[in-house]
């Protein structure tokens, strides 16, 4: 079954007055530079989110499916994992009540995504995501019983990760897991834009899978920043590599990064993809040349292999 | 961010002969010396930690920045260490396209700082057209080791290109930053006719070779400061 909801299921499951601005309703965009910006945020949070945990768990990358911009009640942002469904309502608004909204409530578009789904089986998760605890403690407070299944979140509406550290302690520490070997951490923030962007430019009203978004990072900023599952290396490249004074080496996704404590350089290799035609040539290299100074090995690491 | 403004690179670059910097030096290394000399006017050096902060495409601006740095009729003026951090940027202009803003990852890294705080941080570039990748950088900087100054120099800056760069660095909780400009807004057009900014991603094929021979640049100096060795250039 769809997961976004088609116009027939709209008119059958639910009120005919619901359905009746439904049917009307124009999706997607017109919140503005700053509630896009929050959109993208909150959206790159949670990718990076689904990311970490999909390479923690080592579950495939396309059991989850995101959609932005869907066309129902509840419409900022999807995050699906086969028949269970969250809904996410994005406001960036530091006056947000239940009652806010020009044509509908806030609260009367969580109550119509209720029925609907109930009306769909669905097994679904509602949340509303604000910038600050302020909001949130307030919204918490006014809450009626009709909305009491709807989770509040709050991401701080900034790029800084040392502010996103202070509400989730997570964040920065598993971020490692993308870029390894003591990357500094203003390297997340780039990391954290970069994927706004690839979110700014993902399709409406249609779902994507992980996997889709990691090869749009990848495409987009010509391999800077990965998210898929960790490749490797083969056994004898590692062993050369690592005989290497000072060397030590970690395959991230498909990207190799390497790190050398003389001289103390740390970084990763352009255009190589471990696994693919690009990182076979960089492996074949090793094997052959088998560096074993640092002078020797770095016009071999500062090589770009083409990213094929 | 404090600024300051400076005649000194237009003079070198527009009416040499004027000033006591050899003609015959690769123009780069001319505005290295240059800049160099104007942070030794605004900020003492003697006896402290300099930390130069740099990225891979700009490295032909440092040998005379750094020659500059040591070269003093008094050797008691002479800074304590110099150490250089690099970093090879790639840079994509979101800004350009939504409400995002530039980005500028780092696909390597050298520190030659082994210590957690330096007294000096200079950051030398050859524009400040791509603020992110300096901002980005000082904050990574920073990150590794602190710093009592920070200096930002370059030898041309437009009001527009100044005005973006104060909007990163204050995304980048730099508050501290100070602006040396070898040439004044006005005077930019000029420079520029001769001296390019470079893109980061705009480097030459030998750069790999660049962490062991600023190593080794710092080890001298070390070896120079405490009287093994008669003179500190390579």
């Amino acid at each position: 079954m769809n997961l976004i909801p088609t116009d027939i299921e709209f008119e059958r499951l639910s009120a005919s007055e619901d359905a009746a601005y439904m049917l009307k309703k124009i999706t997607g965009g017109g919140s503005g530079r700053t509630g896009a910006v929050f959109e993208a945020r909150f959206i790159a949070f949670c990718i990076l989110e689904e990311a970490i945990d999909a390479k923690t768990y080592e579950t495939p990358l396309a059991d989850v499916r995101l959609g932005v911009q869907v066309r129902s009640y509840i419409d900022d942002f999807i995050v699906a994992r086969k028949r269970t469904v969250n809904w996410y309502e994005i406001k960036s608004g530091e006056t947000i009540t239940w009652e806010s909204g020009e044509r509908r409530t806030i609260a009367e578009n969580f109550v119509s995504q209720m029925v609907l789904d109930l009306g769909r089986g669905l097994d679904a998760s509602y949340h509303l995501v604000v910038p600050t605890r302020r909001v949130e403690t307030d919204l918490e407070a006014s809450r009626s019983y009709k909305v009491r299944d709807v989770k509040i979140n709050m991401l701080p509406n900034t790029d800084d990760i040392d502010d996103i550290e202070t509400e989730y302690s997570w964040f920065p520490r598993d971020l490692w897991r993308l870029i390894p070997l003591h990357a500094p951490r203003r390297d997340f923030k780039d990391l954290y834009v970069g994927l706004q962007g690839v979110v700014l430019n993902l399709p409406n009203n249609v779902l994507r899978d992980l996997e889709h978004i990691a090869k749009a990072l990848h495409d987009r900023y010509e391999g800077a920043f990965t998210c898929i599952h960790d490749a490797s290396l083969q056994p004898r490249t590692r062993e050369v590599l690592e005989r290497v004074p000072g060397v030590k080496v970690a395959v991230c996704g498909d990207q190799l990064h390497f790190r050398c404590t003389k001289p103390t350089v740390r970084g990763k290799v352009d255009g190589c993809r471990i696994g693919e035609l690009s990182g076979n040539s960089f492996e074949q290299e090793i094997q052959l040349r088998i560096p074993t100074t640092w002078d020797a090995l770095a016009p071999i690491l500062w090589r770009d292999y083409g990213g094929h | 961010m404090d600024i300051d403004w400076s005649e000194a690179t237009e003079a070198a670059l527009l009416r040499q002969g004027r000033i006591r910097i050899p003609a015959e030096l690769p123009r780069e290394e001319r505005v290295g010396l240059l800049l160099g000399g104007l942070l030794r006017e605004k900020i003492s050096v003697r006896n402290r930690t300099i930390q130069v902060v740099v990225r891979a495409a700009d490295w032909p601006f440092l040998r005379g920045f750094i020659t500059s740095l040591v070269q003093s009729d008094d050797a008691e003026d002479e800074p304590a260490e110099i150490a250089v951090t690099c970093y090879w940027n790639k840079y994509f202009k979101l800004s350009l396209e939504g409400p995002l803003p530039d980005i500028a990852p780092v696909s390597k890294e050298y520190s030659g700082v082994e210590a957690t705080s330096v007294g000096i941080t200079a950051f030398l570039t050859s524009g400040i057209g791509e603020p992110a990748a300096i901002s980005g950088n000082i904050r990574r900087a920073r990150e590794r080791c602190s710093s009592n100054d920070l200096l930002i120099l370059t030898p041309a800056a437009s009001d527009v290109e100044i005005e973006q760069l104060k909007a990163y660095l204050y995304e980048d909780r730099i508050y501290d930053a100070h602006l040396l400009v070898g040439a004044a807004p006005k005077n930019q057009h000029l420079v520029r006719r001769f001296l390019r900014q470079n893109a980061s991603e705009n480097l030459t094929e030998d750069t790999y070779a660049l962490p062991s021979f600023l190593d080794q640049v710092r080890d001298r100096y070390r070896e120079y400061r405490a009287g093994d060795l008669p003179s500190p250039l390579w």
